[in-house]
C-alpha cells in the first residue's frame, strides 16, 4: 500500500549545504542509491570548494548568488518544489548528521497519515540513537519545547530538529513565507499556530562528519532569548481554527 | 524654568542648518519625501518651540516637566525612537525583498542552465548523426 502510493508521489530531498565541501559529495553520493527520490543542494554562498565540487559531479543544485542563511536556503529549496509540482519535501542537513534510511520512515507519515509536518527527532527513543547531542542544544530544544506545549498545547519534542517532510499545502505555505534567521522551531509554531498537523517519528542521527558547525555559546544564549519570545509573540496573533 | 539664551542660539543655529542640509540632501539624493517630511518637520516644531518660550512653558507645566529643556530632550528622544523603529519595519520588509528577489534569481539560473545543458547536448547528438552521415557517404 504504501509503496504504491509512494510511486505516485513525487518527493524532493532538499540540501542546504553552507561550506560543506567536507560532506557534501558524500551525501550525495549515498542519496543516489536512493533512486525514488529527487534531490537539489542548495549552495548558500559558500565560501569553499562546495560550489566546485557540486558542478564537477553534475549535482542538481541551486547557487544562490548571496548567502541568505539556513532559512532563506531551505525557502529556495521549497520554493522549487512548489514550482516543480513536488508532493512532498524533505529537509536533510548537508553535513551528512541524517541517515537516508529514514526518509521514507517519515514521508510515509506524511503521505499515509493525512499528517502535514512529520519531524524525524532523535530524542523520542534514546535507545535508537547513539548520537545525543551537546547539553546546550538540549537545554534549548527542552525550553522551547515547554514553550510550544505552554502556548500551542502540542508535545513537540524536538522542535529545532531539521530533519522534517512537509506535504504540498505546507510547501506552497513555505515557498510564500518562511521564517529566516530561526527556521525550524519557529516554522513548527507557525503551522501549528494555523491549525496544521505536527507528528515525530524517531530517527537515529549520525554525528557531523567533518566541517565546522556554526553554533557557539554566545549564540546559544542569544537563541534561547529570541526562539522563545518569537513563538510566544506569534501565539498573540491567534490560533487559525480549520486554517488550512 | 527657561531654557539659557546660549543654549537657545545653540539650537536654533543647529536646527536651521540641519534643515538646510535634509532640503540640500532632499535635492541632491532624490530622497524618499516622506523621509525627509518628518525631520523637517520636527525640527521646524523645535524652532518655533524655541522662539515661542511663554507657549512652550505653559506645555512645560500642563506635561508635568521641571525644565523646558528636559520636555524637548524627552519629546526628541520619543521621536528618533518612532523613526528608528520606522526603519526597521522597512529593513525588514527590505530585506525580506532582498531575499525573495534572491531566491528567484537563483532559481531562475538553474533553470536556464538546465536548458542550456539540453541545447548542448541536442547540438552534440546533431553533430554526431550528421558526422555518422557524411562517414556513411
Amino acid at each position: 500500500m504504501s509503496g504504491k502510493s509512494k510511486k505516485e508521489k513525487k518527493i524532493l530531498l532538499i540540501i542546504p549545504a553552507y561550506n560543506e565541501e567536507a560532506n557534501i559529495l558524500k551525501v550525495c553520493k549515498e542519496l543516489d542509491n536512493y533512486e525514488q527520490y529527487d534531490y537539489v543542494v542548495i549552495n548558500d554562498g559558500s565560501k569553499d570548494n562546495t560550489l566546485k565540487i557540486l558542478k564537477e559531479n553534475n549535482i542538481n543544485h541551486i547557487d544562490l548568488v548571496f548567502n541568505l542563511g539556513i532559512g532563506g536556503a531551505m525557502q529556495t529549496g521549497y520554493k522549487y518544489a512548489y514550482q516543480n509540482g513536488y508532493d512532498v519535501a524533505v529537509q536533510l542537513d548537508g553535513d551528512g548528521q541524517h541517515d537516508p534510511e529514514y526518509i521514507k520512515k517519515i514521508t510515509d507519515v506524511v503521505i499515509n497519515e493525512n499528517i502535514d509536518i512529520c519531524i524525524g527527532t532523535r530524542y523520542l527513543d534514546k535507545t535508537s540513537s547513539e548520537f545525543q547531542s551537546t547539553f546546550m542544544r538540549r537545554l534549548g530544544k527542552d525550553i522551547i519545547s515547554v514553550i510550544i506545549k505552554l502556548f500551542y498545547g502540542v508535545k513537540v519534542t524536538d522542535p529545532t530538529s531539521g530533519f522534517r517532510a512537509v506535504n504540498k499545502d505546507v510547501i506552497e505555505k513555505f515557498a510564500k513565507k518562511y521564517p529566516i534567521e530561526y527556521p525550524e522551531p519557529e516554522s513548527t509554531s507557525e503551522m501549528l499556530r494555523q491549525g496544521y498537523k505536527v507528528k515525530e517519528v524517531s530517527v537515529s542521527m549520525n554525528e557531523r562528519q567533518g566541517g565546522v558547525t556554526s553554533i557557539n555559546f554566545v549564540k546559544s544564549i542569544a537563541y534561547m532569548i529570541k526562539v522563545p519570545l518569537a513563538i510566544i509573540l506569534r501565539r498573540l496573533k491567534g490560533i487559525e481554527k480549520g486554517g488550512k | 524654568m527657561d531654557i539659557s539664551i546660549n543654549l537657545k542660539i545653540f539650537l536654533v543655529i543647529g536646527s536651521f542648518f540641519y534643515i538646510f542640509y535634509t532640503i540640500k540632501e532632499l535635492l541632491k539624493n532624490d530622497l524618499q519625501t516622506s523621509f525627509v517630511t518628518f525631520y523637517f518637520v520636527s525640527t521646524s516644531g523645535l524652532i518655533v518651540s524655541l522662539l515661542t518660550p511663554k507657549l512652550v512653558g505653559e506645555l512645560t507645566k500642563i506635561l508635568g516637566f521641571e525644565k523646558i529643556s528636559n520636555m524637548v530632550f524627552c519629546i526628541t528622544i520619543f521621536i528618533l525612537f518612532y523613526i528608528v523603529f520606522k526603519l526597521t519595519i522597512k529593513l525588514s520588509k527590505e530585506q525580506e525583498r532582498t531575499v525573495h528577489l534572491t531566491q528567484e534569481l537563483s532559481i531562475l539560473k538553474n533553470k536556464i542552465n538546465k536548458v542550456l545543458e539540453e541545447k548542448e547536448k541536442e547540438e552534440n547528438n546533431i553533430k554526431k548523426e550528421k558526422n555518422k552521415k557524411e562517414v556513411k557517404k
